[in-house]
């Protein structure tokens, strides 16, 4: 059942809280083989229904009150284990909440679990997660994609209508559009980050994986907002729900970058694409073909400038400060090298090593300072498409959900799989993906793409596409 | 390991063919200026709430493996 609709029966009272926390339980333990979550909170989440039930007679407010979720295992939760996916914090439990958590706490949501993720948001198939790895609803063989991928198999097996989670460079669109789920990563600055595990600062950004963008608007519209207690948060004007919902795609001008539609791109996913934007220009919307030059560099600048944030974010990860401690070391060399090599997974560990490389004196200059430059020149490829386009669409993935352990033995092929969904991490932008068909029974996924702060235009183009179309009604076998 | 970081390292000759030489470098996508907040105390006495999480207490002390002889 969508978000907005359990909205309307909690209203009604035709549904409880308790009631739909209790269907949400149930749906997880029958697919508990998806792997999807990574702590259950069952009781927790019974009292919170509870609670919510009785507010809700009391006639007190709430925009979510009893709508059951799950949080990426990053946001950290007070007194529930985050994990990170990570051995590392496998058994962190946080002595506070993340800011989004206490503004869903505000509004009555009924946290029923933690969801996987790749460790530490590094990953695009959630293969890299310490628990395993969460799978596909659509084909339990092939990835969900990452690093939230378990939000966004929580979501497309129906078990909760919404699910936090987090994109440093593709990781909530990839996933959504794997999953054939609705995912959107807002404007960096628009959600707090206090209290969100760090991978990368300055690209690291909070967001939500829903079946539709209305409801993917709903949630968003109560995580959102300026938190003092992030330094990078900004107090940008409020994202109009109502206002977006109503959009008319009539004069939308569209932009369709050549580069992201071009080599490298599965024929299933660019026909399925190509079908969604024939729907956009059938209403009005004109489609225009743009160029992003730049976009041929911008899985090396992302591949130097996450590793170089992430190997300072993570050396407080050292077994005395934080995280996972090795057993009887012998010195202090001995502490922290065993207990970072036991506690990070390879994926982790290749990225802090990478990260220091580009950042030594001898390869700071070609590296890290080149890349810094980079992501300049694909800002600004953005900054001159938005003067002649209101949105710019392609495909989310190039591939559709791929077979698990298919691409690990390739990890650069994986990088290269993030093309169309990084640039938009380096310049800070809104975007958004849809499901807009199938390719080989998979679901292929339309990544919207906005200029600052225009989360409304995404919400309202991709709410304008999924009310004359089915896609993101369709449910993975098995699933009701 | 060392391979894979190596095909990681090759990827990167790709960031060489970018024509950015009078561009200056963008560390973050927004404003950069940073805040400043007022002059007043906000933090709450946490003590009991974050010794609560630590592996080991003793007075008031964290304490870690002995690494020093």
């Amino acid at each position: 059942m969508s978000l907005a609709a359990l909205l309307a029966g909690l209203d009604s009272g035709a549904m409880s809280a308790r009631g739909a926390t209790e269907d949400a339980l149930s749906r997880a333990s029958r697919a508990a083989g998806l792997n999807a979550l990574i702590t259950l909170t069952a009781d927790a989440a019974r009292a919170a229904a509870e609670r919510a039930d009785a507010a809700r007679a009391m006639g007190a407010p709430g925009e979510l009150l009893g709508v059951p979720y799950a949080h990426k295992d990053l946001f950290c939760t007070l007194d529930v284990t985050t994990t990170a996916g990570s051995r590392m914090l496998a058994k962190f439990v946080p002595p506070y909440s993340a800011t989004i958590h206490e503004k869903l706490d505000a509004s009555g949501a009924v946290l029923i679990g933690k969801a996987n993720m790749d460790e530490f948001a590094m990953g695009s198939s959630n293969e890299h997660s310490y628990f395993g790895a969460a799978r596909n609803p659509w084909d339990p063989d092939r990835v969900p994609g990452g690093s939230s991928g378990g939000s966004a198999a929580l979501v497309a097996a129906r078990i909760v209508p919404f699910a936090t989670a987090s994109d440093t460079g593709g990781s909530i669109r990839q996933p959504a559009a794997l999953c054939g789920v609705t995912g959107i990563k807002p404007t960096y600055g628009r959600v707090s980050r206090y209290g969100m595990i760090a991978y990368a600062s300055s690209l690291d950004q909070a967001g939500v994986i829903a079946t539709s963008a209305h409801d993917a608007a709903l949630a968003l519209s109560v995580i959102a907002g300026f938190d003092p207690r992030d330094p990078t948060s900004v107090d940008a004007p409020p994202i109009d729900v109502s206002d977006a919902l109503s959009m008319s795609l009539a004069g939308l001008r569209i932009g369709r970058p050549r580069q992201w539609c071009g080599e490298g791109i599965d024929s299933g996913v660019a026909n399925a694409v190509d079908a969604a934007l024939a729907i956009y220009a059938e209403h009005g919307a004109r489609i225009v073909d743009i160029d992003l030059p730049s976009s041929e560099h911008a899985i090396a600048a992302y591949y130097v400038i996450a590793p170089a944030e992430a190997s300072s974010n993570l050396a407080r990860f050292d077994g005395v400060r934080y995280g996972h401690r090795c057993a009887h070391p012998k010195d202090l060399a001995d502490l922290y090298t065993r207990s970072r090599e036991e506690g990070f997974g390879h994926e982790v560990q290749k990225r802090i090593l990478t990260g220091t490389y580009v950042l030594s004196a001898g390869y700071y200059e070609a590296y890290y300072h080149r890349a810094l430059k980079v992501r300049r020149l694909i800002a600004n490829d953005f900054a001159r498409a938005f003067n002649e386009v209101d949105l710019i669409a392609g495909p989310t993935s190039p591939c559709v959900a791929f077979k698990l352990g298919e691409k690990l033995a390739d990890p650069v092929a994986m990088y290269l799989a993030d093309v169309n969904t990084v640039s938009v991490n380096l310049a800070g932008l809104p975007a958004l993906s849809i499901p807009c068909g199938f390719s080989d029974g998979l679901p292929v996924g339309l990544q919207l793409c906005a200029p600052w702060w225009q989360e409304s235009r995404l919400i309202g183009a991709a709410h304008a596409y999924q009310r004359v179309t089915d896609w993101h009604r369709a449910l993975p076998p098995g699933i009701a | 390991m060392a391979a894979e970081m190596g095909a990681v390292l090759q990827l990167f000759e790709q960031l060489a063919k970018a024509p950015v030489d009078m561009l200056e470098p963008l560390s973050h996508p927004g404003d950069p200026a940073l805040r400043l907040r007022a002059d007043v105390v906000t933090e709450v006495d946490q003590r009991a709430n974050f010794e609560r999480v630590a592996p080991s207490m003793m007075g008031g002390y964290y304490l870690v493996p002995k690494v020093i002889e």
